[in-house]
């Protein structure tokens, strides 16, 4: 008796544990059919023109490739994405496709775990001159491609049109300056009679160092060596240290920018509140912008990056890779074919989060908006993040971010944290 | 009685299996990670033994954020368990509405930890925020223009000012049992004796809830140490690190910068700073509760 009964229950616990161990049978594919693991970020959002877009999607390609199901993996916040994605390689548990960030694609091309995907390109004799150049090269080494390009952005200038109309000042034009800049910036920060302190601001200075890194570059400084092996020689070299005292005057010394956190930024957004006159953000801010009820789309202008020794942007970008242990790299090359094609990249475009990677997709935008026509004409001067090339760049960024802060709230010299920015970078490079 | 006993590991199996599988094991693997150097995706992972753990010793940034901790919890338990007392004590008075205010004190445990953080990054803006906006219509400009999150002296009071209202909660319940945990009889002999409110309070509250503030000490040095979502969300450890606390500074180590075998040396670390403090805890209060002999 007893022992039946033990028996029973060992039998209970076994067939529950079994039933939790199952393989999802949810969907059972068709004989012949193959499923391939996709992993993006950014995900199932609540936002229902993100979510027809995702539909819509789906539904095209099970239309064209019945016999392809696609399980998809949605992961949030482009933070998380790398680790959940290196995680996933240790593990096993990587998916056959997934989309590459250019500020992260370095960590996961130089560890070897992308196929090249150029035997595919020549056996199907993909066109590579679509894409543009600058931005197809950011998963190229040597002649090997690790991923055909989705949408991308150059960083641009935000302005409101109302403000400056208000200090009767002319919209700033492409190729216009720093001083330009600087001038504007003084001319729109307005504080009321007997304050100090403005309720109006030039400029909004976002600490965050993906948007002011391109202030270096505009002065022909950089953060690391032309190799990327190195920070010394080149964060602390006199013309990035230029460059950051130009950036950080504007917070400390002009006064004519507040600085924010990016967290901060997140729920003030005081370009949006007619608050601060100018911001630096990309083709996605434009999606906030039309939401926004506190500003209205017709009030904001664009512009090229004021300049200084170089005209110069910086573009972030996503794409699609395959994964070297995928077992179906034929069905999973043709996924990516699609999600960076003429279907996808339209309905894409159509979203505002970017713009598409092939040139002829992007130009035929061109009219879309007014807004449109600065951003590809400033496509030509976009140059690929470091994440793009250097795997530790992500440290790099923390040590420039902290580098940042004790300038901007610290009041250390620019000088002086440069330098112990460059001791910190150095040995991370060295690992 | 053996046949008893074997049915009983059965029925607890499941639970046996989860504590083995998801916290012994792991705790097991990150001991065995600390004597690597094991970086995520590099396919080399030497055995570096006790280096990961010499290494810390110079380590400046660690011990940076070991400081933070400690001073976040040296100032956010007693204070947070002062506030928790001094409510329960009020909301413990047989007075209509208290159960509201109950209610309300403990909303905040069981809101998403994500969520508060935002609101509360939200209140802490500089010019815009509710504080700001409160300071500068009570006329104190100077306040109004402090960016609480982004300033290195206030980011950590703001985090711990805030880690009082989010604890507040749990605290107050555990305190509210405690005090009805004490006889009514106690309060009534000390009354006939001439004690007054404060002599009742000083001479039987407080030391029969020794227990109870014991329990409440340890679980919060514990968490305080722990410290990790309102770090994250708010601060990412800035302004220059002023904020970046040992549970931060170790997930940056083991999920932004890979380096998984050093995150595993300084959760050890950790741990064994947890464990002293705590039996540290343990000595004292002993000792506390023989004299009243509470034993």
């Amino acid at each position: 008796m007893q022992m039946r009964r033990r028996i029973e229950i060992l039998l209970a616990l076994v067939l529950l544990i079994s039933a939790g161990c199952r393989a999802p049978e949810a969907g059972q594919p068709q004989a012949g059919t193959v499923t391939l693991h996709v992993a993006d970020w950014g995900g199932a959002s609540s936002d229902p023109a993100m979510a027809r877009f995702q539909s819509a999607v789906a539904a095209e390609w099970k239309r064209t490739h019945p016999r392809i199901a696609i399980e998809a993996e949605h992961v949030p916040g482009s933070g998380e994405y790398v680790s959940k994605m290196l995680t996933a390689f240790v593990a096993g548990t990587q998916p056959d496709v997934l989309a590459l960030d250019a500020s992260s694609a370095a960590v996961f091309i130089d560890n070897d775990t992308l196929l090249n995907l150029m035997p595919f390109i020549h056996e199907d004799k993909v066109d590579l001159a679509q894409y543009y150049p600058n931005v197809l090269s950011i998963a190229q080494r040597d002649d090997r491609l690790y991923a055909l390009p989705a949408d991308f952005t150059p960083m641009m200038l935000y302005y409101n049109k109302r403000l400056f109309d208000a200090a009767r000042l002319p919209y700033p034009k492409d190729g216009w300056t720093w001083d330009d800049f600087r001038a504007d910036c003084l001319r729109l920060t307005i504080a009321p009679l007997g304050s100090p302190h403005p309720t109006q601001y030039g400029f909004q200075a976002l600490n965050w160092m993906p948007g002011w890194i391109t202030w270096i570059w505009q002065n022909g400084g950089d953060v690391l060596t032309p190799d990327g092996n190195r920070s010394t020689g080149a964060i602390d070299s006199p013309s990035t240290i230029e460059a950051l005292e130009f950036f950080s005057n504007l917070v400390i010394v002009d006064r004519v920018a507040p600085s924010l956190s990016a967290t901060q930024a997140e729920g003030a957004d005081p370009f949006q509140s007619g608050q601060c006159a100018m911001q630096i953000s990309g083709h996605w801010n434009l999606v906030g912008l039309k939401a926004s009820e506190r500003i209205r789309l017709e009030d904001v202008g664009v512009v090229g990056l004021p300049r200084r020794r170089e005209r110069v942007t910086v573009i972030y970008e996503s794409g699609y890779a395959v994964t070297k242990r995928c077992r179906h790299p034929r069905e999973a090359w043709q996924y990516v074919q699609f999600m960076s094609g003429p279907f996808v990249q339209r309905k894409k475009a159509e979203l505002g989060i970017g713009i598409s990677a092939n040139r002829e997709i992007a130009e035929q935008r061109r009219g879309s908006s007014p807004l449109e026509p600065a951003f590809l004409d400033n496509v030509k001067y976009g140059r690929m993040p470091w994440g793009a090339r250097v795997e530790a760049y992500a440290q790099v960024e923390d040590v420039g971010q902290e580098m940042m802060d004790a300038i901007l709230v610290g009041g250390e010299s620019v000088d002086h944290a440069a330098h112990a920015a460059a001791q910190r970078i150095d040995p991370e490079l060295a690992r | 009685m053996k046949r008893r006993s074997w049915s009983g590991i059965v029925f607890v199996a499941p639970s046996l299996v989860h504590l083995l599988v998801f916290v012994l094991f792991p705790i097991g693997f990150a001991f065995v990670l600390s004597l690597y150097r094991w970086d995520v995706l590099k396919p080399r992972k030497p055995f570096v033994g006790s280096g990961n753990y010499e290494a810390l010793l110079h380590d400046g940034l660690f011990w940076n954020a070991i400081k933070n901790s400690v001073y976040y919890a040296l100032v956010s338990v007693p204070l947070g368990m002062l506030v928790a007392l001094a409510v329960a004590l009020l909301v413990y008075q047989r007075l209509r509405g208290t159960s509201v205010f109950r209610t309300l004190y403990y909303l905040p445990a069981v809101s998403s930890s994500v969520a508060i953080s935002m609101v509360w990054t939200f209140l802490y803006l500089p010019e815009k925020g509710l504080l700001a906006w409160s300071f500068s219509a009570i006329g104190w400009n100077t306040a109004a223009q402090i960016d609480w999150l982004q300033s290195p002296v206030w980011a950590m009071p703001a985090l711990i000012f805030m880690s009082i209202w989010t604890g507040l909660g749990p605290r107050m319940v555990l305190y509210i049992a405690g005090l009805a945990g004490i006889p009514e009889s106690l309060y009534e002999a000390a009354s006939v004796d001439g004690a007054g409110a404060w002599a009742r309070v000083r001479f039987i509250t407080l030391p029969m809830l020794l227990p109870t503030t014991f329990f409440i000490l340890v679980t919060s040095s514990i968490s305080a140490v722990q410290v990790f979502t309102p770090v994250y969300m708010m601060t990412r450890g800035g302004p220059v690190r002023h904020t970046d606390v040992v549970g931060y500074h170790i997930y940056n180590q083991a999920w932004r910068q890979f380096h998984m075998g050093m995150a595993s040396a300084q959760s050890y670390v950790l741990f064994l700073l947890i464990l002293v403090v705590t039996l540290l805890q343990f000595r004292i209060v002993r000792s506390r509760m023989e004299d009243y002999s509470l034993q």
